[in-house]
């Protein structure tokens, strides 16, 4: 092996991970695209492509670009590979051809797969030159910003704004037909100058780089110049204080987010800038606008970070180990952090853009009308889970490039288990006939089915459902955390494995308990269906052709089997059960409007054609203890009516 | 706690990475007002055996107590009671040397500010300069300062003068050790794990070598300089093959024979006065010598 191919191979080596990932994601969105007729079921769940598309061109390929020379800061190796008796240039060129080796295929990928989900339209040149221009710009934002998350967020920032005004004038000049065919022109010719420019910045900077700061070779976003300014400004109550040591820890952690504040004050300037260039209107019912879901994809790179950024920098400043000598025990800490993490995540990445929306809407005189039909509570438990996985992950792995690295894969890991889970409880629940008739020889059926309807019917509402999912998660990954946090952080795989087992395990449990729940109770449900549908068939042969009402009748199983044959299940349910009939008159005719579910229930029956059915009111008494009310509604004048019970 | 409390105990300590042991079986007791040095090769076990201490790691199996308390169970109460200076001296690089010591004290009961005062001046360090313009040593000089004010009884240092100059590594051990301790002969105790055994040669009152994770000599200093001895004998002719019990290492170079006598110096100097030497001397080795000649045997 030769010297250039041992050295092009470190620099494959460093990238190999993040880029098989998403490679690996593009390939399986143009699978899913190419292949319309075949519903992948749960992996329609963890693959969405309305995120994972805009995701993987605006936010991974940019990332993937900063990561050949990001991850030199963040290992601490750039002075040492300075060091060498190579020539810079030959080192840069070898950067830049790892650099659009391994972007160029995963970018023809998502290209392909945007091209198979939309029309080539505005919003596919926007997704194609948003990946040329920042992967020109990487290198240059990276050596400017000296971290990988904080090249990807300038590289990112910069086009962003380049990409406002571009919009703004294409859409002025649209309206001009002379100018519409320069316009394109125009556009080609800019992007290439601005990549070309930035692409000689790079190489210039890398020329003339010199390793002088102190703490350089550390992944160090909060000493970006930009972030050293920020609260310098002034502010004295962020200055440590002898005394008060809790107030010195919020200190510390606002300055350890000052990336999330600066990203911040950029998101609120492009939500002003999208709501003032009309770029978001009010009452939007297509989706959402691309500029928009810039927007958003910048909101969740602020939640990742807001819960990334602070244990993954003490990582990498080697505080960490230091502050857990300090005489507060270390769940105090770990709480401080925690809960500074998921306010910053809420307020900056939640708040920020809402009050923007909402103030444009208030002037308006509809505050809620620049919002789409999103409830306002999904984004906050959106902001909340994407900085609690990110805590969570920094936590497992060291680095803040890492943690948000890690909380991708994660995050797919979690909707995938999810969907396994999910998958397997309506399995198992399909193939436990046995379990249902277990419960109905046990127990008094018609009380089980009540109660667990009541209670499934509740669970079945998103602000139930869902706590009951993330509660046992959260429960653990938050214990889980706390233990990480007190420990050295082990890098090796097998433990990063071994961290995710549990959360994993915890929700495949859940999801797997819920689902077999959902569709077990949903299995008993039907069987009361069929048992009162039988009995209410019987019941309708004895009575039939009489009109007398308020005449009472008093039947047994044995009585209905024999005007209507019955399944073993419905003479199970019933035996010994007393049945009172009482038949209608004139107010049985008229059909009930209203009735009070879940506690009660009616099905449409449809008699045999010609038939004339009689309304009644029966109650079954079981042996067991419970009742079932079933009514009866029907014009009589044909064979349909609508049969409502009741059983408690 | 009583008087008879050790500062630091260990029984039995055992920590592993994986399938790879650092520490196995430590045992080592600490008395109060001691200064205890932890010697050992890169790699012996040393900042393994400190973070266990510091409850920075569980340990696998085995006791650590500091003052009686245990530090996985009253992390806080134990803390309160010791300072520590890490073997990588890091800090937050927004923050000036003055903040970094005001955040320290806010964790703390006392702060020592003239102490802080007067290293600040003897080591020429600016107060208002900020952390990431610091060097190495000077990082260090700041985590000396930010252990030494608290005043607390138990001092930890992890190799504490790697990445200082000789003069500051003198002073540090003359200035920030001697006025650690002084006037506080005995309540103040120091732990030190360094591989640069002679610069803290006067201080160590009582020290354990390790390797590969084991404690293998646990000595007084005075003990181990009796017990430890260099002879030096010169011969006519080149020095005959002797058998001598006791002999930890034995040189020979030209018609001279240097041995390093284990406790027997005694039996030995008889030994070779038997052989007829033109001279004979014998000194007590220094501890770097023990510490070298216990893990070359």
């Amino acid at each position: 092996m030769t010297a250039q191919s041992i050295q092009l191979r470190k620099e494959a080596r460093q990238i190999f991970w993040p880029w098989l990932v998403v490679t690996l994601v593009g390939l399986m969105c143009v699978i899913r695209l190419s292949n319309n007729q075949y519903s992948w079921g749960p992996l329609d769940f963890v693959l969405p492509l309305d995120l994972v598309l805009p995701v993987g061109c605006f936010l991974a390929i940019p990332l993937l670009a900063a990561l050949p020379l990001g991850s030199e800061f963040q290992h601490g190796t750039l002075s040492m590979l300075l060091a060498q008796p190579v020539d810079r240039r030959a080192l840069w060129l070898r950067k830049i051809l790892i650099t659009f080796g391994a972007v160029l295929p995963a970018a023809i990928l998502y290209v392909f797969a945007w091209h198979l989900w939309q029309e080539v339209g505005r919003d596919f040149w926007m997704a194609a030159a948003w990946m040329v221009a920042t992967t020109a710009g990487a290198a240059a934002w990276t050596l400017i910003a000296r971290s990988t998350i904080g090249g990807l967020a300038l590289s990112s920032g910069a086009f962003w704004i380049v990409f406002i005004v571009w919009l703004y004038v294409s859409d002025r000049l649209h309206e001009n037909p002379n100018y519409s065919a320069a316009l394109h022109w125009m556009t080609g010719i800019l992007l290439s100058g601005y990549c070309a420019a930035l692409v000689w910045l790079g190489r210039r900077m890398f020329l003339h780089f010199q390793v002088a700061d102190g703490v350089l070779g550390r992944e160090a976003l909060t000493l970006l110049p930009a972030t050293r300014s920020l609260p310098q400004i002034s502010w004295d109550w962020l200055r440590s204080r002898p005394h008060g040591a809790i107030l010195n820890l919020l200190r510390r952690e606002f300055h350890l987010l000052r990336i999330v504040w600066l990203l911040s004050l950029f998101s609120l300037f492009i939500w002003i800038a999208l709501v003032l260039f009309g770029l978001v209107r009010p009452n939007e019912m297509e989706p959402t606008p691309l500029p928009a879901g810039l927007a958003v994809v910048l909101s969740l790179v602020i939640a990742l970070l807001a819960g990334a950024l602070s244990l993954g920098e003490e990582k990498n400043w080697r505080t960490h180990s230091w502050q857990l000598t300090l005489p507060l025990s270390a769940s105090a800490q770990w709480f401080i952090k925690f809960v500074f993490a998921l306010c910053t995540g809420v307020f900056c990445a939640v708040v920020i853009p809402l009050a923007v929306l909402m103030t444009r809407g208030w002037i308006a005189g509809a505050p809620f009308s620049y919002l789409d039909h999103t409830p306002i509570w999904i984004w906050f438990a959106e902001a909340l889970v994407a900085t609690s996985v990110a805590f969570w992950c920094s936590c497992v792995v060291k680095g803040t490039v890492r943690a948000v690295l890690f909380t991708f894969p994660m995050l797919f890991a979690l909707g995938l288990t999810y969907a396994f889970g999910n998958w397997l409880g309506y399995g198992v629940a399909r193939h436990s006939e046995w379990l249902l008739n277990t419960v109905a020889n046990k127990f008094d059926p018609f009380r089980v089915n009540h109660s667990l309807s009541i209670f499934a019917n509740q669970m079945e509402d998103p602000p139930w459902f869902l706590p009951a999912i993330i509660a046992p998660l959260l429960a653990l990954g938050l214990i889980q955390s706390l233990r990480l946090l007190r420990a050295q952080t082990d890098n090796r795989k097998l433990h990063v494995l071994r961290c995710m087992l549990p959360p994993l395990a915890t929700l495949c449990l859940t999801s797997f308990a819920l689902s077999f729940f959902f569709l077990f109770t949903h299995g008993l449900q039907s069987q009361e269906n069929d048992v009162l549908r039988e009995t209410h068939l019987a019941i309708q042969k004895l009575v039939a052709g009489r009109s007398d009402a308020r005449q009472f009748e008093r039947l047994k199983i044995d009585d209905l089997a024999r005007a209507n044959p019955l399944s073993d299940r419905t003479q199970h349910w019933l035996r010994d059960s007393t049945i009172l009939v009482t038949i209608q008159g004139a107010e049985g005719r008229a059909l009930s409007s209203r009735i009070q579910w879940p506690y009660e229930r009616a099905n449409a029956i449809s008699g045999s054609p010609g038939q004339t059915v009689c309304p009644y009111s029966a109650t079954i008494r079981t042996a067991k203890g419970s009742q079932c009310i079933l009514n009866f509604w029907a014009s009589g004048q044909n064979e349909h009516g609508l049969l409502t019970y009741a059983c408690e | 706690m009583n008087e008879s409390t050790p500062a630091i105990q260990m029984e039995n300590l055992c920590y592993s990475y994986g399938r790879a042991e650092a520490v196995n079986n430590f045992n080592l007791t600490v008395r109060p007002g001691r200064c205890y040095g932890l010697f050992g090769r890169n790699g012996a076990g040393k900042t393994t055996t400190m973070k266990c201490l510091l409850n920075l790691l569980r340990p696998k199996r085995g006791n650590v107590r500091v003052f009686g308390l245990d530090p996985a169970k009253q992390d806080v109460a134990a803390k309160k009671r010791l300072s520590y200076v890490p073997d990588q001296v890091a800090f937050y690089p927004w923050m000036t040397i003055r903040e970094t010591f005001d955040y320290l004290a806010s964790f703390r009961e006392n702060w020592n500010q003239k102490t802080e005062k007067e290293l600040l001046d003897r080591f020429r360090l600016d107060a208002s300069q900020r952390t990431d313009a610091l060097s190495k040593g000077q990082r260090t000089q700041v985590a000396l300062i930010a252990a030494v004010c608290p005043e607390t009884e138990l001092l930890v240092l992890d190799e504490p003068t790697s990445g200082l100059d000789p003069i500051v590594r003198r002073e540090f051990i003359e200035t920030v050790i001697g006025a650690y301790q002084e006037g506080h002969p005995g309540s103040r105790t120091i732990f030190v794990s360094t591989h640069l055994i002679s610069e803290f040669e006067g201080l160590i009152d009582e020290f354990t070598i390790m390797d590969a994770g084991r404690a293998v000599l646990t000595l007084e200093s005075d003990h181990a300089r009796e017990r430890y001895q260099k002879i030096r004998a010169r011969f006519s002719e080149p020095p005959p093959k002797l058998a001598l019990e006791g002999a930890l290492h034995v040189q020979t170079s030209g018609r001279e024979l240097e041995i390093i006598a284990n406790g027997a110096a005694r039996s030995i100097e008889d030994h070779l006065r038997a052989q007829n030497p033109e001279s004979l001397s014998t000194e007590s080795l220094t501890l770097e010598e023990i510490f070298v000649a216990t893990l070359k045997s």
